[in-house]
């Protein structure tokens, strides 16, 4: 099932204050499709900002207390795991470098709004990748996919080890060294990426990506990600981004030659297609009109767009889930 | 509205068409499915159930249903959803009634986070709550249903929801279920008793419901304040037995047997250690379903004694 | 399995962080913020526990045991407690360092 672009959950995003007049059954239709593209927090959070908590009835208020409760717990999961990584590199004088939710979370951002979190990205130049899993091993991070093939699948061909976890909090992390698989056809330089990072105001053993780096990785990640599980929470992570940087003199020329710099201009031409069709997200029109240079040529460009259209959809019914029930309620 | 009160074509119109409405404990659920066991098996055992106004809020929109495909003519299945999302592998074609009933399970012990919920039976007598938590294999469904057979309310056979700010217990009644030797066991003791089909050959071998007896679903808006931590053990041949069980064991019993423990961090610490520290924490083994029971009525009156007994004043 | 030279030369500091106790007689139960994670502790080690959170020092086994305790720690003493304060290092509360 699609996600039509007049969907309600669409709608939401794009105007917060459509929540004021939804019935209890728009409401419920509205929750269900937030939850199943992984966004019931961030709608959770608009209704608290937009139309106040005691504005809702008890039965939604309640519906949304209740993920808003999850979405606290990951949030200092979050903040307790940047801490722990912190302690774990800091010997080796590199610093945290986050990427994509916690990254938005550390440096307060407004796509850190109503975030739902299941692991933690970090970024690490390449050349030390062998101190940097070691030193985490040291602190309790297991590595994963042992076998022979899933480890050169990873450290071969993908731009990440295979994802590690820790013995004790069960916490996920994926260490990557590139924002692109090392078979991608785009090279973005990694040294150019590491070297604007930008420390915390608080804490200078934990950085983040420039604001023109972020918001060029979260355009890069959309549209080379094999799952599109996430894919409306992304583009709606992308349009928070946008707003929230788009404010600042200087953003967008800066975005421009940026992605040029990285060879990333493909992936900007459609994050700012998709986001502006999706949520009207305000570009400056001197912005567009440059990026159409940067596009596939017509025919591709009708085709992204009807995959884009499937691809904000839900998680397909198609997509194999891995419980099995009585194993979960077993008497 | 109950779904008792709806016509054998409106519930299939409902089932088939824009959902069931049905209440479950605090949450409700928007119900579709094409399977004639799932229809029937509402039909029986939600009876007493609320269904909800067409224009009230709906917490998950769940389907038990065939997966599409050409497995469904050649080796039916059935598959559980919830929003859109299929968080089971698809089942064999004749369990559409246990999926429901896990499926739902399943819904309100990932999702209902304002309660802190464990993965226990509780049932109620005199106010009080008695819970139960316990890893499967442990005999805690069949001492449970033994119970509300004799004297005690169905909060629930699962889910003990636990309401951080107040500690009481909230139900959420629903059909009981049993697996293989439980349900001859239970048939016997109460023949009272409504039992559904029961379904052979899932993982957890044959699988049979009962409907919530007489009085609990009237009563699911009133909640128990928590009593005892019993953590029971069926041993074959065993007495019946019940040993003091340290508060700080209970504690981290209820913790390892709780769905969101986590989620609810320093304040679910407190709220499981304010439960234990008003309960009285045991353990038990017994083999057999009538002592099992007399002596938990024994403990109950003790309890309803102690509240006589006590001066004019002071809590329960 | 550590000699005992090397047990006696381990210091030992609490790891930090806001730690809720309840204590029930012989066990405390214990909530500790950074970890969010909660342990149940004899009585024992929950008196070793609250010994090094009141220490602003690393503190070594043996001088450990005679704050704990109050008396001299015999053989095997030393040894017994650092097995303990190495399962709770593994659980996050507390944290050593070579002397």
């Amino acid at each position: 099932m699609n996600v039509a672009r007049d969907a309600l959950i669409l709608q939401v995003l794009r105007e917060p204050e459509r929540l004021r007049a939804l019935s209890q059954v728009q409401w419920a239709l509205l929750a269900s499709q937030a939850r199943r593209s992984d966004l019931l927090a961030r709608v959770a959070t608009l209704a608290t900002e937009t139309v106040g908590r005691s504005a809702l009835s008890a039965q939604v208020g309640a519906h949304l207390d209740d993920i808003l409760m999850l979405a606290k717990a990951q949030q200092a999961e979050v903040r307790r795991e940047v801490e722990f990584l912190a302690q774990a590199l800091a010997p080796l004088g590199i610093p945290v470098t986050l990427m994509k939710g916690a990254a938005y979370l550390m440096s307060q951002r407004q796509a850190a709004k109503g975030r739902l979190y299941s692991d933690i990205d970090i970024m690490v130049p390449k050349n030390r990748i062998a101190e940097v899993e070691a030193a985490l091993m040291l602190h309790g991070w297991a590595g994963s996919h042992h076998n022979p093939y899933d480890q050169r699948y990873y450290r071969q061909w993908m731009h990440e080890i295979p994802p590690m976890q820790h013995i004790h909090r069960a916490t996920t992390l994926d260490v990557h060294h590139a924002i692109l698989p090392e078979t991608a056809r785009l090279r973005p330089s990694s040294a150019l990426i590491l070297a604007s990072a930008v420390p915390l105001a608080d804490d200078a053993r934990v950085q983040v990506l420039s604001a023109h780096d972020m918001v060029l990785h979260s355009m890069t990640h959309l549209f080379h990600n094999e799952e599109l599980s996430h894919g409306l929470r992304d583009l709606s992570d992308l349009d928070l981004l946008l707003r929230e940087f788009g404010a600042h003199p200087g953003f967008w020329p800066g975005l421009v030659a940026r992605a040029r710099q990285l060879d990333l201009s493909r992936p900007l031409f459609y994050g700012v297609r998709y986001t502006r069709r999706s949520f009207a997200t305000p570009v400056p029109e001197e912005v567009v009109a440059e990026l159409a240079a940067h596009g596939p040529r017509q025919p591709l460009t009708a085709l992204m767009d009807a995959l884009w259209a499937r691809g904000l959809g839900p998680l397909h019914a198609s997509a194999a889930p891995t419980y099995s029930a009585p194993a979960l309620f077993a008497l | 509205m109950n779904v008792g009160s709806l016509s054998a074509a409106d519930l299939t119109r409902r089932l088939h068409g824009d959902g069931l409405r049905l209440r479950n404990g605090p949450a409700v659920m928007c119900v579709r499915s094409l399977l004639d066991e799932v229809r029937d098996g509402i039909a029986l055992h939600y009876a007493g159930h609320e269904v909800p106004a067409d224009d009230s809020f709906t917490n998950f929109h769940i389907s038990v249903n065939r997966p599409p495909g050409l497995r469904r003519w050649l080796r039916p299945q059935v598959q559980f959803s919830v929003d859109g999302e299929l968080p089971f592998t698809p089942l064999p074609g004749n369990q559409g009634f246990p999926l429901f009933e896990w499926g739902m399970n399943w819904c309100l012990s990932m999702h209902l986070h304002r309660f802190l919920m464990v993965h226990a039976a509780v049932v109620e007598r005199g106010g009080h709550a008695l819970i139960l938590p316990a890893p499967p294999g442990s005999g805690k469904s069949t001492l449970c249903a033994g119970l509300v057979w004799r004297g005690w309310r169905l909060l629930s056979d699962e889910l003990t929801l636990i309401d951080p700010a107040s500690g009481r217990i909230t139900p959420v009644p629903r059909p009981v279920s049993l697996k293989n030797a439980s349900i001859e066991v239970i048939r016997r003791f109460a023949p009272e008793a409504t039992f559904g089909p029961v379904v052979p050959e899932t993982v957890k071998g044959s699988i049979g419901h009962f409907s919530p007896p007489p009085g609990t679903v009237e009563r699911a808006q009133d909640t128990a304040v928590p009593a005892w931590v019993v953590l029971p053990r069926f041993v074959a041949g065993a007495p019946t037995q019940l040993k003091p069980l340290s508060k700080g064991r209970a504690l981290m019993a209820l913790v390892d047997n709780s769905f969101n423990y986590q989620i609810h961090g320093a304040g679910g610490f407190h709220t499981m250690a304010a439960l234990v520290d008003r309960s009285e924490c045991f353990e038990f083994s017994y083999s057999r379903l009538e002592e099992a029971v007399e002596l938990f009525a024994e403990i109950a009156d003790r309890r309803e004694e102690e509240r006589a007994d006590a001066p004019r004043g002071s809590s329960a | 399995m550590t000699s005992p030279i090397e047990v006696a030369e381990r210091r030992w500091r609490w790891a930090g962080g806001a730690l809720h106790v309840v204590h029930w007689g012989e066990e405390d139960a214990v909530f500790h913020e950074p970890s969010a994670s909660t342990h149940l502790l004899d009585a024992d080690t929950s008196l070793v526990v609250s010994c090094l959170r009141a220490a602003s020092n690393p503190t070594d086994t043996a001088q450990l045991w005679r704050l704990a305790f109050g008396d001299e720690p015999e053989a095997g003493d030393c040894q017994t407690l650092s097995e303990s304060l190495e399962g709770l290092a593994r659980i996050g509360l507390v944290t050593s360092e070579a002397s």
